[in-house]
């Protein structure tokens, strides 16, 4: 394959409950450290709830070395509200520019952006049209009382304002997209990105995806029964009951493996390609009876040109409920075999929760840095595997020369892809 | 009419689930009394729509647990 068509990972930024930054992310993992935690939830000063998440602690945007005069800006746009999901974008982009050494010499009409995130300013919103709702304000309630408390907010939930502040804060100004494929988000923002390299719009692509724990999220995945109430994401495990969300953001920068070998990166891994499926069935029930996920991951390893045969490890969704373990293991075992124990298989959620839109993108940078250090992290909390589910995950940590991995998905809505990463 | 209704469901359970048609009951609850799991009870629906070409609401899926349950839904549809 010709240089230019290749595509590469030279910088990696991500945020997550057990450390902000690659090291720190990396370190955690090593020690099997997670970042659950036990927190009340408050509406108004009032306490609704009590429920496990998985923070991002010490969280400060002005820790990133960028242009104060951007942040005062967005303060200033922002007003009141506040604006977590926007410094998780920007924090991520900026931290995997900086990783990638690009941020002084890039051509910044050559620089573009993906973002991505499922409810974008959303958990704000929905505080203020609360807290309003259980005020006793006397005042006469009509549209334009409403339009003047609530206008410049319902703006700021388009998703282009948020392409608009972080492109604008970071300088950068070619080709740029937002999407939102649920759970799969940071596979498809992948592919879209190489794409766009291919086609020589952009010379080096930015992809940065976030969310956080909010009260709204927590509750609806309880309602859907899929919270375990002793706060354990037990992947493929016989007593799985479900998961816990957490905060989450990733920046990922891709160029040319011209590019990046000319100026001499560090390079993480090639990207080689991808394969999706939507499935087009229920939103939070998968279809067992259909191969979408199955069509997803073959997609994969026929547009790399590789067999089932070269794939070290796969890293699913790993999600820890009881259909959707079943249907990834069901798919898994379609492709690689009952019990196979080839490719090795492990699962990142019980580290750093379920960061929802982030999670495709924040496990790829996990597995980048296990496939960086030869090292397969344990999938914790699995005392016994399901024997219904012929899959085994790794137990203890294996330290193994890993070459080729795969980052697959299977999100909300039917959203299924698969992505293939190769070490340079 | 009726019966064969129930008759045609009976069989399109009883190829699912991999029991004969005489242990399916119209009250008899495919998880607690045949041992029936939640994988194959979405196989069960996902039949049931592709047959009938109809759509069953996601909140309604959890309450399908007989045959019964899967005609009463029939009559709701009109089919």
């Amino acid at each position: 394959m010709i240089n230019n068509n290749r595509i590469v990972i030279t910088g990696v930024g991500p945020l997550s409950s057990i450390g902000i930054g690659k090291d720190a992310l990396w370190q955690s993992i090593a020690s099997e450290k997670t970042g659950l935690t036990y927190k009340d939830f408050f509406v108004d000063g009032e306490k609704v709830d009590t429920l496990y998440t998985y923070e991002i602690k010490n969280f400060d945007i002005h820790d990133f070395g960028i242009d104060q005069a951007f942040l005062n800006d967005i303060d200033t746009w922002k007003g009141d509200t506040e604006w977590t999901d926007l410094s998780f974008l920007l924090a991520a982009t900026k931290l995997a520019l900086d990783d990638s050494g690009l941020s002084k010499d890039l051509d910044k009409n050559k620089a573009g952006l993906i973002l991505a995130h499922e409810s974008p300013g959303l958990d704000q919103f929905y505080t203020s049209i609360f807290k309003e709702m259980l005020s006793s304000s006397k005042e006469k309630k009509n549209f334009k009382t409403f339009f003047k408390q609530f206008g410049k907010a319902a703006y700021d939930l388009q998703t282009f304002m948020f392409l608009y502040h972080v492109t604008r804060s970071l300088d950068l100004h070619g080709y740029s997209l937002f999407l939102n494929n649920a759970c799969a988000s940071g596979l498809y923002a992948l592919e879209a990105a190489a794409d766009v390299i291919r086609s020589g719009k952009c010379d080096t692509m930015v992809v940065a995806i976030a969310d956080c724990v909010s009260l709204y999220k927590a509750s609806w995945f309880k309602e859907l029964g899929m919270y375990p109430e002793d706060g354990k994401i037990k992947p493929f495990a016989k007593d799985r009951k479900g998961f816990v969300i957490g905060d989450g953001s990733a920046g990922i920068v891709l160029e040319r493996l011209e590019d990046a070998l000319k100026r001499k990166a560090h390079i993480y891994a090639e990207y080689l390609g991808s394969g999706f499926n939507l499935e087009g069935w229920k939103v939070a029930i998968p279809s067992i009876a259909s191969d979408s996920y199955k069509i997803a991951i073959d997609t994969a390893l026929k547009n790399t040109h590789l067999d089932k045969e070269s794939i070290d490890l796969i890293v699913p969704h790993g999600v820890g409920t009881s259909i959707t373990d079943a249907y990834e293991a069901k798919t898994m075992t379609d492709i690689f075999g009952k019990d196979f124990k080839r490719p090795f298989l492990t699962a990142f959620k019980p580290y750093i929760g379920h960061t929802l839109g982030s999670n495709a993108l924040l496990e790829t940078i996990i597995l980048l840095m296990a496939l960086q250090n030869n090292t397969i992290p344990a999938t914790l909390n699995l005392q016994e595997s399901d024997p219904k589910l012929h899959v085994s995950a790794v137990k203890e940590k294996v330290t193994t020369d890993l070459k080729t991995v795969m980052k697959s998905s299977c999100g909300f809505a039917g959203f299924n892809g698969a992505a293939i990463f190769r070490k340079i | 009419m009726a019966d064969n209704r129930e008759e045609e469901m009976r069989r399109m359970v009883s190829e699912i689930i991999e029991v004969p048609v005489e242990k399916i009951g119209l009250d008899v609850d495919f998880f607690t009394d045949l041992g029936v799991d939640s994988l194959k009870a979405i196989e069960i629906v996902a039949a049931f729509e592709k047959k009938y070409r109809v759509i069953i609401l996601e909140k309604d899926i959890p309450r399908i647990r007989t045959l019964r349950h899967i005609l009463e839904y029939t009559k709701n549809l009109n089919i």
